[in-house]
C-alpha cells in the first residue's frame, strides 16, 4: 500500500473544504465585493435588482457584537468551570460535572431557540431588562427604551449564545489546563503555593496558548450560530441596535431566515451567497489562527476531550 | 534515641498572611463552583419547560399521525429525520472512517498534518454555510430542487469531521507495542488493522459516530436549504422532506392563538431532547472510559 | 545562614514514652493534659489510656543514636485503591544529615519520599500510619499541606523551572508571602549564592530560566526550594537527567547543604548514595529492608537482600 495512494482518502475533509470554498466563490462571481458591500447601507427592493444595494456592515457589527459579548461571559464562566473541575474537585465529581457540561453541547440549537423565544423572553422583558436598566442604565448600551417588537433582541441572543458555547470553551479550557506538565504544578505546590496560587502563577501562564485557542474557537462557534440566534434576536430591523434591548441581526441568522425570499428574488440569492462566503472566510481564519499555536481538536472537544 | 517533640506547632502556628492565603484558596474553590449554575440552570429549566409544554398534549398519535392543519402528529417529520440521519450517517461514516483510517495508518506526516487541520477547520465551518453551499450545488445547479438526498449529503458533510477526527485519534492511540507485536508476527498492515487496531479502536469510533448522529439530529441549518419541506412522509430520495428541527423552526413563532402549532413545535423539541440526550449520555460514558483508559498509566 | 536551625531542638524534648495512637486511623495523639479526655486529632475518635501505643519498629532508627529526629515515619503504608505501594515503613530521619533511600526501580522510593510532604495526596493515594515533623503529625486535621511543604521542600527528578526569568523562578515562593522587593532580592541572591549559581547567572537574572543548561536548571530548582527557608529538602533522583559534570556539582552542593538543612535523597545510583549520604535506607518491594549508616549498609549489611542488591546481583 503506497502512502501516496491513500492520501486522497485522508484528504477527503480538505477536498470538501476546497469544494465549499470554490463553489461559493464561483457562485458569487466575486464581482460585488466593492466598497458598498462593506458599507452600512442596506436597501433591498424586492424584484428591482437595479434599485437594490446592500452592505454587510450592519450584519457584521451585529455578528461581532453578539459573539463578543457572549464570549466574554462564556470565557469567565468556562474558566471557572474548567479550573473547578481540573483543580478543585475530587476526581469523581469533577468527571461527572464535566460530563454534564458536555451534555449541553448536544442539545439542538433549535431547542435553545424555542426555549429562548417562548420561556426566557417574557422573563427578559418583564424582569431582567427593567432591572438592568435601573441599575446599569448609566452604562452605554444598558440605558434606553425597550424595543417595539418585544424582548427579542441582542441581550437575549447573547444569553442564549453564551449557554450554547460554554460546553465547547469549557472542554477546550479543561484540556488546556490539564496539559500543563504535572511536574510544574507539583513544583509550585512543593514550594508551598496554594492550589489557587499555582493556578494563577503556573497553570494559567503555561496554558495561555491553549486558553486563547479555546476562546477563539468559542468565538468561531458563536459567529456561525444561525438557528438559535435567528429565533431570539428579533431580526426584523436591519439597523445597528441603539441598545442591548434592541433587535439586530447577524450574518448567519440572516442567511438562515431568508430562505423564503431567496427562492423568489434572484438578487437576494446573490446577496446570501456573498454573505455565506464572508462567514466562511471569517470562520476559516478564526479556526486557523486558533490552531496555529496549540494543537486543539475542535471536532472531539466535548467527547474525547479535545486532544490526543 | 530521641524523638523530637514539643516544638510541634510549626505546622499549625502561622502568620496572618498565610492564613489569608489558605482561606482565599478554600473560598475561591467554592466560588468557582457557582459557575455550575450556568450549566444546571439551562439543563433543568430548558428540559422542564419543554416537557411541560409538550407532554400535556402528547399522545401516541403524536408519533403515528401526520400533521393535519394545525393539529395531528409528527409522523412525517420523524420519518424524514430518520431517513436523513441514516443517509447522513452512511455518507459521513463511510467517508469519515476511511479518511480516519488512512490518516492514522498510511498517510505520510505532511498529509497527516494537513488532513487533521482540515478536519478541524471543517468542524468550525458554520452549518448554515454548508447549507447554503448545498442549496447552490445540489438544489439549483443540479436542477434537483429540494430533495431528501441533498439534505442527507449535506448532513453527512456536516457530520463528517466529527467521525473523521475520532477515528483518526482512536487508531493513532492504539499502543505502539500492540502494533509492533502484530507486525512482527508477520501480519500484513491490513490484517493488523482488522484483527488488532480495529477491535481496540472500535468503541471510540462508535462514540464518534454516535456523537455525530446526535449533532446531526439536532441541526436545522444544513437542511432547510436542501431538504426543503413536505407535510407528507417522504417516499423517494428525490422528494423533499420535513424533519423535526424544521418543524420547530416552522411553528415556534405562531401567535398563541394558534396554540396547537406551538404544541407541535414543543412536541418535536421534546422528542429531539429525549433522543439526543440519550445518545449523548451513552457517548459521555463511553468517552469517559476511553479517556481513563488512556490516562490509566498504572493499570 | 538559616538561624532558625539554632533553636531546632526544643526545650524539654526528651525522648519519653511513645505516644498513643488512634486505633481507627493510626494518627499519634499527643498526651497533653492528663485531665482532658483525649481525642484523636485527625479523625476525632475518643481514646482511653489503654489505647495502643505507637510501636516503633526495629529498623526505624539507625542502629546508633544519630541525634535529634526531625522526621519520624512510623508504620507508614501508602495505598492506591487498596493496593499497597509501600507497606509498614518506619524510618526516623535525623536532623542535619543526608539520608539516602536506595532500592530497585518501582520499589516505592518516590512514594515514600512524596509521603514526607504530603505530595502523595495529589495522586489521591491513601496514607496509613504517621509522619511526624518535629513531633507533629503532618497529616493531622489541623495541618494544612501548604505549611508542610514550606518546611519540607522538594526537588524533582527533572528540573521543573517555570517559564519565567531566572530571578522570578527563585522568587516564586517569596512573592506568595508578599515580601517586600528588598527582602525578595536579598533572599534570591543568597539562595543563588548558596547553590553556587550566583556567579554563573548574576548577569542573566532576567533571562528566561529555560535557557539555562540542565544542571543549572536543577540547581535553580534547589535555589527556589531553599529561598523559602525549609528545614528539610527532599530530592527525588535529582541528578538522573544530568551529565557527570553537572551531577558532580549537585552532589557537592548536597554535601554543603548538610550544615543548614536535613536532606533526604532518593537515588538508584548506589555510588551516589555512598558519596553523599550519612545514612542509607534500602527498600525492596514496598518495604524498608535496612536502615543504617551508609558505611555499614554498604560494608556489613545485616540483610541478605541488601547485600545482594549492593553487590549488584539484582536491580
Ligand atoms: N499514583 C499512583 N497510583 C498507583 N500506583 C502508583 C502510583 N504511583 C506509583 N505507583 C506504583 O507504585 C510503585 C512504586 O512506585 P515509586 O514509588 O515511583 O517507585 P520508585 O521511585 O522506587 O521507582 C510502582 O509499582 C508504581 O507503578
Ligand atoms: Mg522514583
Amino acid at each position: 500500500m503506497g502512502a501516496w495512494l491513500g492520501s486522497p482518502v485522508a484528504l477527503i475533509p480538505l477536498l470538501i473544504l476546497g469544494a465549499v470554498v470554490a463553489v461559493l466563490l464561483i457562485a458569487s462571481g466575486l464581482k460585488d465585493f466593492g466598497l458598498t458591500f462593506w458599507g452600512f447601507q442596506y436597501r433591498f427592493v424586492p424584484g428591482e435588482p437595479d434599485a437594490s444595494s446592500w452592505g454587510i456592515g450592519v450584519f457584521l457589527v451585529g455578528t461581532f457584537l453578539t459573539a463578543s459579548l457572549s464570549l466574554v461571559l462564556a470565557t469567565a464562566l468556562s474558566l471557572a468551570l474548567a479550573i473547578s473541575s481540573v483543580v478543585y474537585l475530587p476526581p469523581l465529581p469533577g468527571r461527572l460535572l464535566s460530563m454534564v457540561t458536555n451534555l449541553l453541547a448536544g442539545i439542538p440549537s433549535v431547542v435553545y431557540g424555542i426555549w429562548g423565544f417562548v420561556v426566557l423572553a417574557p422573563y427578559f422583558g418583564l424582569t431582567l431588562e427593567p432591572s438592568l436598566r435601573d441599575v446599569l442604565g448609566w452604562l452605554p448600551g444598558f440605558g434606553g427604551p425597550a424595543s417595539d417588537i418585544g424582548p427579542w433582541g441582542t441581550l437575549l441572543a447573547v444569553f442564549v449564545l453564551t449557554i450554547m458555547i460554554i460546553p465547547l470553551t469549557t472542554a477546550l479550557m479543561r484540556e488546556a489546563l490539564r496539559s500543563v506538565p504535572r511536574d510544574l504544578v507539583e513544583a509550585g505546590l512543593a514550594v508551598g503555593a496554594t492550589r489557587w496560587e499555582v493556578v494563577r502563577r503556573v497553570r494559567l501562564p503555561v496554558a495561555r496558548n491553549g486558553l486563547w485557542s479555546a476562546v477563539l474557537l468559542g468565538f468561531g462557534r458563536a459567529l456561525g450560530e444561525s438557528v438559535a440566534v435567528a429565533m431570539v434576536i428579533g431580526g426584523t430591523s436591519i439597523a445597528l441596535p441603539p441598545n442591548l434591548y434592541a433587535s439586530t441581526t447577524t450574518v448567519a441568522s440572516f442567511i438562515f431566515s431568508q430562505l423564503d425570499s431567496a427562492l423568489i428574488y434572484p438578487n437576494l440569492f446573490v446577496l446570501l451567497v456573498e454573505f455565506s462566503l464572508v462567514l466562511l472566510v471569517v470562520a476559516v481564519v478564526v479556526n486557523l489562527v486558533a490552531q496555529r499555536f496549540t494543537r486543539v481538536e475542535l471536532a472531539t472537544a466535548t467527547t474525547l476531550g479535545g486532544g490526543e | 534515641m530521641k524523638v523530637t517533640t514539643g516544638l510541634g506547632d510549626e505546622l499549625t502556628h502561622t502568620s496572618g498572611r498565610m492564613r489569608r492565603r489558605i482561606l482565599f484558596d478554600r473560598v475561591i474553590g467554592w466560588v468557582l463552583l457557582l459557575a455550575f449554575a450556568a450549566v444546571f440552570f439551562p439543563l433543568f429549566d430548558l428540559i422542564g419547560w419543554v416537557a411541560s409544554y409538550a407532554l400535556p398534549t402528547m399522545s401516541w398519535a403524536t408519533l403515528t399521525q401526520n400533521q393535519v392543519g394545525t393539529g395531528g402528529g409528527l409522523y412525517a417529520m420523524i420519518w424524514g429525520t430518520l431517513v436523513l440521519i441514516t443517509l447522513g450517517t452512511g455518507i459521513a461514516g463511510a467517508l469519515g472512517i476511511s479518511a480516519g483510517f488512512y490518516t492514522a495508518e498510511f498517510a505520510p506526516p505532511a498529509v497527516k498534518r494537513i488532513a487533521r487541520l482540515a478536519g478541524n477547520v471543517l468542524a468550525g465551518i458554520p452549518a448554515i454555510v454548508l447549507g447554503y453551499f448545498g442549496y447552490y450545488a445540489l438544489v439549483l445547479y443540479t436542477h434537483w430542487g429540494f430533495t431528501t438526498l441533498a439534505g442527507g449529503i449535506i448532513l453527512g458533510v456536516f457530520m463528517l469531521p466529527y467521525i473523521f477526527r475520532t477515528t483518526d485519534i482512536a487508531l493513532s492511540n492504539v499502543p505502539p507495542s500492540q502494533r509492533e507485536a502484530s507486525l512482527a508476527l508477520g501480519s500484513s498492515r491490513l490484517q493488523y488493522l482488522r484483527r488488532v487496531a480495529f477491535p481496540i479502536a472500535f468503541p471510540t469510533i462508535f462514540t464518534g459516530v454516535f456523537f455525530a448522529m446526535a449533532l446531526g439530529l439536532g441541526e436545522a441549518a444544513p437542511l432547510v436549504y436542501t431538504a426543503g419541506w413536505s407535510s407528507t412522509p417522504v417516499q423517494s430520495l428525490m422528494q423533499p422532506t420535513s424533519f423535526l428541527t424544521g418543524g420547530i423552526w416552522a411553528f415556534y413563532d405562531f401567535p398563541r392563538s394558534f396554540g396547537s402549532f406551538l404544541a407541535l413545535a414543543f412536541q418535536a423539541a421534546f422528542l429531539l431532547i429525549v433522543i439526543v440526550l440519550a445518545i449523548n449520555i451513552v457517548v459521555q460514558v463511553l468517552s469517559d472510559r476511553y479517556r481513563r483508559r488512556l490516562a490509566g498509566l498504572y493499570e | 545562614m538559616n538561624e532558625r536551625n539554632d533553636n531546632l531542638v526544643p526545650r524539654g524534648s526528651s525522648a519519653g514514652s511513645s505516644p498513643l495512637v488512634c486505633p481507627k486511623c493510626g494518627a499519634p495523639v499527643a498526651a497533653a493534659g492528663t485531665e482532658a479526655p483525649l481525642k484523636c486529632g485527625r479523625c476525632g475518635t475518643p481514646l482511653s489510656a489503654g489505647s495502643p501505643r505507637a510501636a516503633t519498629s526495629p529498623i526505624a532508627a539507625a542502629s546508633e543514636d544519630r541525634g535529634e529526629i526531625i522526621l519520624a515515619i512510623d508504620r507508614l503504608s501508602v495505598l492506591a485503591r487498596n493496593k499497597p505501594l509501600i507497606s509498614d515503613v518506619s524510618l526516623h530521619i535525623p536532623v542535619g544529615k543526608v539520608t539516602a533511600i536506595i532500592g530497585p526501580s518501582g520499589c516505592g522510593k518516590t512514594t515514600l519520599l512524596r509521603s514526607m510532604n504530603r505530595m502523595v495526596e495529589l495522586h489521591h493515594l491513601q496514607v496509613k500510619g504517621t509522619v511526624r515533623y518535629l513531633g507533629q503529625d503532618i497529616y493531622g486535621a489541623q495541618v494544612n499541606p501548604v505549611l508542610v511543604r514550606r518546611r519540607i521542600g522538594m526537588v524533582f527528578q527533572r528540573p521543573t523551572v517555570f517559564p519565567t526569568s531566572v530571578f522570578e523562578n527563585v522568587a516564586f515562593g517569596l512573592r506568595l508571602d508578599g515580601e517586600s522587593e528588598d527582602t525578595v532580592e536579598k533572599a534570591v541572591v543568597s539562595s543563588l549564592r548558596r547553590t553556587g549559581l550566583w556567579d554563573e547567572v548574576k548577569e542573566a537574572l532576567d533571562r528566561p530560566a529555560l535557557t539555562l543548561s540542565g544542571g543549572q536548571q536543577q540547581r535553580l530548582c534547589i535555589a527556589r526550594a531553599l529561598a523559602v527557608s525549609p528545614r528539610v529538602l527532599l530530592m527525588d533522583e535529582p541528578t538522573s537527567s544530568l551529565d557527570p559534570v553537572a551531577t558532580q556539582r549537585v552532589e557537592d552542593l548536597i554535601f554543603e547543604l548538610k550544615s543548614d538543612y536535613t536532606v533526604v535523597i532518593v537515588t538508584h545510583n548506589m555510588q551516589q548514595a555512598a558519596r553523599v549520604a550519612d545514612l542509607t535506607a534500602f527498600m525492596y518491594q514496598g518495604r524498608l529492608v535496612e536502615f543504617d549508616t551508609t558505611k555499614r549498609v554498604f560494608e556489613q549489611p545485616k540483610e541478605k537482600l541488601t547485600e545482594n542488591y549492593i553487590t549488584g546481583r539484582f536491580g
